[in-house]
């Protein structure tokens, strides 16, 4: 694909070098951080890697407005090519909106069976079929375990790999024997990988808490840049 | 009027379409007594409301064709600008927002913040324009407007803050309970006419009390003596007032107030906001370009003794003549004064001067900066500035786009060959973005614009207003042609036929231009091409690119590099090196990978969630590119990229296809390169076409 020769970029070499492979279809993964930290960024930045490659990448985002996800896109984008001077930006962006879907749910109004019903009309009437579906915005403060066993069912059913993100607090120091701190001490069995993001004092610290059956792997250390979002190797 | 600036507001009132917004005027002029009775939209008794002054705008009940009118509240003048629903005006919303201080959003409290608040909204986030929100039809089935504020926050990003609670919603909305002096407000009479503050019901106090608390909470950010006042617990109503007006100027809060412009409640507290929380001129700063330094920004100051400045925002024609609706931003102005348009430099007498309130003016002697008001007998065009000839100031353009649809259309008979060409000169004049010329190959008139529906209406007023009645053919979508890559030319321009002979030779290459439609770059190096021809190159590509050699639409988006030629020392002259041009652009364009581009709409369509699957359709069918879907529960927003091309009778599709209970709305987003099955399909038409033609 035509994209891909020009663009497979640094940061995502680093994913494959934290991950080895991208996550598995029909795996579901989880970013967990603290309140703007870098969640949506992060989740954006996987969505915009495979855009890149040309995989069609559905978007969900829970009581945030899609204008608002398409501005975290453009900056990304603009960011990721900053150091390209001749890079055509705007041609990238033009190619990689067209492999991307938002499906915005406002006013609590999420559930997983209106997200099957969102991804059958999707495939029906618009003939989108997402290869990576991103989930932002859940509240797992709230949701049930049932709901994430849904969820999990959905990703098996459609063989997609899917990506959400789970806020962390600071007052809530709950922990469990695995080493995955809450909200997903509890469901940690459901996810492929899960990934914790650190602020530090200029950048944030991504770690690996679990991938495959492997809890806390030795991976190389990958850090987000704090002003551009983007992955770097050096804290 | 009062000359203190300080009294004076210069409004909009902007909104959905049947969101009530004329409704919402017509009391607000009634209440301000300007007029005297209450006309209802459609109304039955055949009068119609004030402001839709238009024929057409009384038969659909909307309104197209914005009037501004003046009022007086309390101690305050209002001018209001009745700016007009239908994303196919925007213009007309654009103008008028450029001349407002502040503006009330109307919304509705069923239909909440729908996809034309959001366009109308973000004109008014490009031109900054402080706003108040109003959520009308609180006696309506199914109001809720605490949703409405929600959306107002989630949908269009507000800090909105309630300033009231309804008393009572649907069939029981009495009136509101202010929150500022926590008492129940109800409108009694048969006009609303008499109001009446009561305790607030007991059933309603706990929320008055927990919702007053988010108000000051939200507001207190804007005024420390007010944070202070709160914790101190001497919150005074001034003290309210002034945070709610700083905050709502500095464009990071909109206070909302409710109520029902049809059962005449809430309006006169509405006009109590206006005074107290929405800009007077002074407010607002206004900038201009100074045409003796190469259009360099500076500040207008709404002084009256300073040169006068100000700009002819909006034409009619009415019984009397041409009348030209200007705003002042600088100065004053006499009945007698001479003005001069700095875009023709032509002085002119001001005759008369008005202030206008809908179809019936007031002749006035003066008007001062920051005012609103009407001349007589001037000739211009939309958007022009007037100075007094002591200054050269032009005030920045307004952002106009470029037409994209097209239709001929042919007078019936003599008489209405005249009055459509009086009509054209008129519409053109009045709506930058209503365009029209003569097509020299057909014959044929042709007017341009920016959707189906904004052709129709001045199609129908054609009718209407100057009896000419005329004939349309099909809408024709203005495609283009551009190159993909780079090509070079060479091209030699020889003839010897006797006399003295041509002959230039032009080299260099073609490529693709994002920056603009044409540019020319002269590389020549050693007088290759003599400089006295180097325009001639230019000429001639420019011909060149009227119509392009794959559909014959005009070429854009193409840079001519010239880099070599040769000269005779006889034969050549500019019409050789035009000519020369010619061949090489016609030598260079099929092997620059030429295209044809198509105007791409955004289609924002709104239909309740059960029929998404079916909207999704609809657009997938017309080759639209889905960007997005929002649920709130009851309604899907879905937001697409639909070819023009596609869209013709979409509205009547999308009705039927959700029992009509789905809208859309659309605005040009770019022009895309067509798909190649779709271009030969537009190529082989457009070649028929050419046939037909010439036949």
């Amino acid at each position: 694909m035509e994209i891909q020769e020009s663009t497979d970029s640094v940061g995502m070499e680093m994913i494959r070098d934290i991950l080895g492979e991208p996550l598995a279809p029909g795996k579901m993964g989880v970013l967990m951080a603290r309140a703007g930290v870098g969640k949506t960024a992060c989740l954006t930045h996987i969505a915009l890697e495979r855009l890149l490659q040309g995989t069609p990448v559905l978007h969900v985002c829970i009581d945030e407005i899609p204008d608002k996800i398409k501005v975290w896109y453009q900056e990304l984008l603009k960011n990721s090519f900053a150091a390209q001077p001749g890079a055509d930006v705007a041609g990238i962006q033009y190619r990689t909106e067209r492999q991307r879907f938002i499906l915005a749910y406002l006013y609590h109004t999420f559930t997983p069976e209106k997200l099957e019903q969102s991804l059958q009309n999707l495939k029906e009437q618009a003939h989108f079929h997402p290869e990576l579906v991103i989930l932002d915005g859940l509240d797992f403060d709230r949701v049930h375990r049932s709901t994430l066993e849904s969820l999990q069912a959905f990703a098996q059913r459609h063989q997609l790999p899917m990506w959400m993100s789970a806020r962390t607090h600071r007052h809530i120091s709950l922990t469990n024997e695995r080493g995955i701190p809450y909200p997903c001490n509890e469901s940690d069995d459901l996810f492929g990988s899960i990934l914790l993001l650190e602020p530090l004092t200029e950048t944030i610290r991504i770690r690996v808490l679990k991938h495959g059956e492997q809890y806390n792997p030795s991976v190389p250390e990958v850090f987000l840049n704090s002003q551009t979002y983007l992955l770097q190797q050096q804290g | 009027m009062s000359s203190d600036l300080t009294k004076l507001r210069n409004i909009g009132i902007s909104a959905h379409i049947d969101s009530g917004k004329t409704t919402l005027t017509e009391r607000i002029l009634y209440y301000t007594q300007r007029i005297h009775a209450i006309h209802d939209v459609k109304g039955k008794d055949g009068v119609g409301a004030t402001m839709d002054f238009m024929e057409l705008e009384k038969e659909r009940g909307i309104t197209i064709q914005s009037a501004a009118t003046h009022c007086n509240w309390k101690e305050t003048s209002i001018n209001i600008i009745d700016t007009p629903g239908h994303v196919d005006f925007t213009i007309e919303v654009e103008r008028a927002l450029r001349v407002l201080d502040g503006a009330i959003l109307v919304l509705c409290s069923v239909g909440g913040v729908q996809s034309q608040s959001v366009t109308v909204d973000r004109q008014m986030v490009r031109y900054k324009v402080p706003r108040l929100a109003f959520i009308n039809k609180c006696d309506r089935t199914g109001a809720d407007p605490f949703r409405v504020v929600r959306q107002l926050r989630e949908k269009l990003n507000h800090n909105a803050v309630l300033l009231q609670i309804p008393l009572g919603l649907e069939s029981d909305h009495e009136g509101v309970v202010d929150l500022i002096t926590m008492k129940a407000v109800t409108f009694e009479g048969d006009s609303g006419d008499e109001i009446v503050t009561s305790e607030i019901p007991s059933n309603l106090l706990d929320l008055a009390k927990e919702k007053r608390e988010e108000m000051l909470d939200a507001i207190s950010l804007f005024s420390d003596d007010l944070t202070e006042a709160i914790l101190e617990g001497e919150v005074t109503e001034e003290l309210i007032h002034g945070a709610i007006r700083a905050g709502t100027l500095s464009l990071q809060l909109t206070p909302v107030l409710l109520g029902s412009a049809y059962k005449n409640k809430g309006v006169q507290l509405l006009l109590d906001a206006v005074e107290a929380y929405l800009p007077c001129p002074l407010d607002i700063t206004n900038e201009a370009l100074d045409l003796d330094k190469e259009e360099a920004p500076l500040t207008l100051e709404p002084e009256e003794n300073l040169p006068l400045v100000m700009l002819a925002f909006k034409l009619e024609v009415s019984r009397y003549g041409q009348l030209t609706y200007v705003r002042l931003y600088q100065g004053s102005l006499q009945k007698g004064d001479t003005i001069v348009n700095m875009r023709t430099g032509k002085r002119s007498k001001v005759g008369r001067l008005i202030r206008m309130h809908a179809d019936q003016m007031e002749d006035i002697e003066k008007a001062v900066s920051g005012d609103i008001v009407a001349l007589f007998g001037i000739d211009c065009a939309s958007g022009d500035t007037f100075t007094d000839g002591e200054v050269r100031y032009a005030m920045t353009s307004i952002h106009v786009p470029t037409p994209v649809i097209s239709l001929a259309i042919k007078p019936k008979d003599k008489k209405a060959e005249m009055n459509m060409s009086k009509a054209l000169t008129r519409f053109t004049k009045e709506d930058p973005t209503f365009k029209t010329f003569l097509d020299e190959e057909t014959n044929e008139t042709i007017i341009c614009g920016m959707g189906e529906l904004h052709l129709d209406v001045y199609v129908e007023r054609m009718r209407r207003e100057y009896s000419a009645d005329v004939e349309t053919g099909m809408p024709k979508v203005a495609y283009r042609e551009t190159v993909t890559r780079k090509a070079d030319f060479n091209y030699t321009h020889k003839k010897q036929t006797g006399g003295s002979g041509q002959f230039g030779r032009v080299a260099g290459f073609m490529e693709p231009y994002t920056e603009g439609e044409y540019s020319f770059v002269n590389q020549i190096s050693g007088g290759a091409i003599p400089t006295e021809f180097v325009p001639s190159c230019d000429k001639g590509f420019q011909a060149c690119l009227r119509k392009g050699t794959l559909a014959g639409f005009p070429i854009v988006g193409v840079q001519l590099t010239i880099n070599d030629g040769a000269a005779h020392s006889v034969d050549s002259s500019d019409m050789a090196f035009q000519q020369a041009a010619i061949g090489a652009f016609r030598e260079a364009f099929p092997k620059a990978g030429p295209i044809i581009l198509e105007p791409v709409m955004r289609v924002v369509v709104e239909t309740p969630s059960e029929f998404q699957g079916t909207v999704l359709g609809t657009l997938n069918q017309r080759r639209g590119m889905i960007v997005s879907t929002s649920e709130d529960g009851v309604f899907s927003t879905i937001e697409s990229e639909v070819p023009l091309a596609e869209m013709f009778g979409y509205s009547t599709v999308l009705r039927s296809s959700t029992q009509g209970k789905a809208e859309f709305t659309m605005e040009f987003a770019r022009y895309n390169a067509v798909p190649k099955g779709v271009s030969e399909e537009i190529i082989k038409k457009q070649k028929e076409e050419q046939k037909l033609e010439k036949k």
